[in-house]
């Protein structure tokens, strides 16, 4: 084997292995580190863009992400999804100007899927997009640049540093990354809310994020980026209560104050629709598999998209290689793994030498949560935003 | 005494004629799966280069007849040769937006195999990352640090309604081009791209039983129907139906090799035929854009793609006025026959023509 093939491969594994070698090996460590030293420091050592259409759950994600001292944001790029773009992009400065953090810079992405036309969730979202919480226009702009350009240039800042945290449809991860073929290759992780592998929302099959782009989902899936999944399998376990609304509501901060608003707001809307469920904290729970993955259980697949089916488009299908009817003897497996780039669509940093073959042996390129700790997540993000 | 008066003004004249033509040079950016050295993607780019009428703002390589990181050597090289390499060469998409090799190698057992896969093509292929032969030596010269569709967007933003996207391959950077932003079709001046068949009349076999399947809308299907749906202010379709009405033949590599320049060079150490069919696909998107005197006949028809995956998947979709459905199609203009000697000539002149300075 060739050194240029070396270091794919050590990546490869490095996504592969098991949670507890993923936590000693970066994200866990740093995240346990940062909470303990970071907030009082203020270190933020873990840089991240989070791409969003908020959306309820989603405005609660941006609130925790800027309450999070760990995290250093170097951009939030709205995209079409729960409501069109002209409202995701006015709500994301809404959330930078009630946190304080109007230094984060907001570019306006997509404003509609790469290849369909853009079906919204307004049924769970309200209107506006925060369950009808009004809050006032926001008087911070965006920046000029268009998002899939500033993601591709902060990424290409910082090779190797960057987490991409997407809790909408994938349309600006694809434009960025069909743009420029060796970028995947300098992103450090994504961690998405999105997919299911038990079933859907918006329709029984497919999660709403994958659903509304589905082809732009399937780019990222293919794309080799280590990619963490936080979909209904495990975000469905977390609803909001009226107890958590008590507790934002008692909290002094204006974050606080708003999140109380936009939640009570949420809940009222969600019981009106006659929904059994309270609204899920999807976005905020995929955040949290950043902060403190400790909080969830993963286990390795091969994910991809379904991007034609009558009744399944937008369906994520996951194959255990642990489980399956392919599964190999170790040896076949660790000579299946070597021999693949780990690159979907592009070339690593380090530049390869073989074509990309990562759909043809179903190696995983996902890391799935599966469970929570539901009390310590809520802990978290209930602690953080009424702190 | 008039004789020396006409011949003082007509020196003026052609002075003053090549003054205002080169006020109002037309602004194209090629986009194009631009594999080489030689072959129709490359002598297309070369007769919109070799042209006094263009700016040439840049080439877009896009994976297709050949894998984006050969083309893009090939198309630098290329540039090497005459002497132009103050034109940017932009890295668009390696991958198509969704097709993949190996899911393609399955339809193929179900449907039948495709005798064109480009750079997927069993016979050629190699990795994405070799370039292949290069008989032409390598480029020193690098491709721009920006990639393919930020530039598009970039340059329709700074040029508004006055640049033609001439699209010779399939059109993956063009639909990220609108990806990222929804105006750029809008803001483009026109879209002239060779692509499409409709109903050849021929006896190849590429074509004789799939008349609907076309190597460029086949190869990257998403994308083709993201830019043939968004609101171009007009767009002009070079199909297979026309170029088969072509032929590229050794005598046309002779007359054009008659000429000392450095493109005459270029083509005639490096253009060849193969097999039986050579047609000057993108060679004639070019020089119809560049006359329209080229062609004799047109049509209009609107054009979407089916993306279903079944056996038509990436097959063109046409319909006339009447009977349009009732989707964002917008009307295009088909080109269906040609003035054969005028577009040779224009071929031999232009190939063979100095090469205009920036």
């Amino acid at each position: 084997m060739s050194s240029s093939l070396m270091g794919p491969v050590t990546r490869r594994q490095f996504v592969t292995s098991s949670t507890a070698a993923m936590v000693a090996a970066g994200l866990g460590a740093t995240a346990a580190s940062a909470q303990s030293a970071g907030a009082a420091s203020g270190a933020a050592s873990m840089r991240v863009i989070i791409d969003t259409d908020p959306g309820v759950d989603d405005a609660f994600a941006l609130l925790l992400a800027m309450r999070s001292p760990e995290l250093k944001i170097e951009a939030i790029t709205p995209v079409a999804g729960n409501v069109p773009l002209s409202l995701t992009l006015p709500n994301a400065l809404r959330m930078v100007e009630i946190s304080g953090r109007t230094d984060i810079p907001v570019a306006a992405g997509a404003r509609t899927p790469l290849v369909r036309r853009l079906v919204t969730a307004a049924y769970a979202h309200g209107e506006n997009g925060l369950g009808g919480a009004e809050f006032p226009e926001p008087k911070t702009k965006p920046v000029s640049e268009p998002a899939a350009e500033l993601i591709r240039r902060i990424i290409r800042k910082y090779p190797g540093e960057v987490t991409l945290i997407t809790l909408g449809p994938l349309t600006n991860i694809a434009a960025a990354l069909g743009t420029d073929s060796e970028l995947a290759g300098m992103v450090k992780g994504l961690v998405m809310m999105g997919g299911s592998l038990s079933g859907g929302n918006i329709t029984p099959a497919a999660e709403f994020n994958i659903y509304v782009d589905p082809e732009a989902a399937r780019m990222v899936f293919q794309s080799g980026i280590p990619i963490t999944m936080v979909g209904l399998d495990v975000t469905r376990k977390t609803a909001l209560t009226d107890d958590h609304v008590r507790t934002l509501a008692a909290g002094k901060s204006p974050v606080s104050q708003a999140a109380a608003k936009i939640a009570r707001n949420a809940i009222d809307h969600n019981r009106a629709q006659g929904f059994l469920i309270g609204p899920n904290m999807h976005d905020s729970l995929a955040l949290t598999a950043f902060l403190d993955p400790s909080i969830l259980r993963f286990d390795d697949y091969y994910v991809d998209v379904e991007v034609n089916g009558e009744l399944t488009a937008g369906q994520t299908l996951g194959y255990s290689p642990n489980q399956g009817d392919l599964r190999r003897t170790p040896e076949m497996q660790k000579k299946a793994e070597s021999s693949m780039v780990i690159r979907g669509s592009a070339p690593t940093l380090a530049g390869t030498k073989i074509s990309p073959v990562l759909r043809d042996k179903y190696i995983p390129n996902t890391r799935v949560a599966l469970d929570l700790d539901s009390a310590r997540f809520f802990e978290l993000l209930i602690g953080r935003l009424s702190n | 005494m008039k004789v020396i008066r006409i011949c003082f003004v007509i020196p003026l004249l052609i002075a003053s004629c090549l003054a205002c033509w080169s006020q109002e040079k037309r602004k194209v950016i090629i986009d194009q799966d631009a594999a080489g050295p030689g072959g129709t993607d490359q002598q297309a780019i070369l007769m919109l280069v070799q042209s006094p009428q263009t700016e040439v703002l840049g080439i877009t390589v896009v994976t297709g007849d050949a894998w984006l990181k050969e083309e893009l050597a090939h198309t630098l090289r290329m540039l090497e040769l005459i002497d132009r390499t103050d034109i940017p060469v932009l890295r668009g998409a390696e991958y198509p937006l969704v097709r993949r090799k190996a899911e393609t190698e399955l339809w193929e057992q179900r449907y039948g195999s495709v005798s064109w896969l480009g750079a997927w093509t069993p016979r050629f292929y190699h990795p994405p990352d070799e370039l292949g032969k290069m008989p032409e030596g390598q480029p020193t010269a690098k491709p721009s640090d920006e990639d393919a569709a930020h530039f598009l967007v970039r340059m329709v933003k700074k040029y508004p309604h006055q640049i033609t996207i001439y699209a010779g391959g399939p059109m993956t950077n063009i639909a990220l081009a609108i990806a990222i932003d929804p105006e750029f079709a809008s803001l483009a001046k026109e879209l002239v791209f060779m692509g499409a068949s409709l109903s050849p009349q021929t006896d190849d076999p590429e074509f004789l039983n799939l008349p609907r399947h076309e190597f460029n809308i086949w190869f990257d299907p998403e994308a083709a129907h993201v830019v043939l749906t968004s609101p171009w202010k007009k767009i002009v379709c070079t199909p297979v139906d026309i170029s088969v009405k072509t032929r590229m033949t050794n005598e046309l590599i002779g007359r054009v090799k008659a000429a000392n320049t450095p493109a005459a060079h270029y083509i005639a150490t490096y253009s060849r035929l193969f097999g039986t069919y050579n047609y000057l696909w993108d060679e004639l998107a070019a020089a119809a854009w560049l006359d329209a005197g080229v062609i004799t006949k047109k049509e209009t028809r609107y054009l979407d793609v089916d993306l279903d995956r079944g056996a038509g998947y990436g097959n063109i979709l046409t319909w006339t006025e009447q009977d349009k459905a009732k989707i964002e199609t917008q009307p295009v203009e088909i080109q269906v026959d040609l003035d054969s000697q005028k577009f040779y000539q224009m071929f031999v002149d232009l190939l063979s023509a100095p090469t205009p300075k920036p």
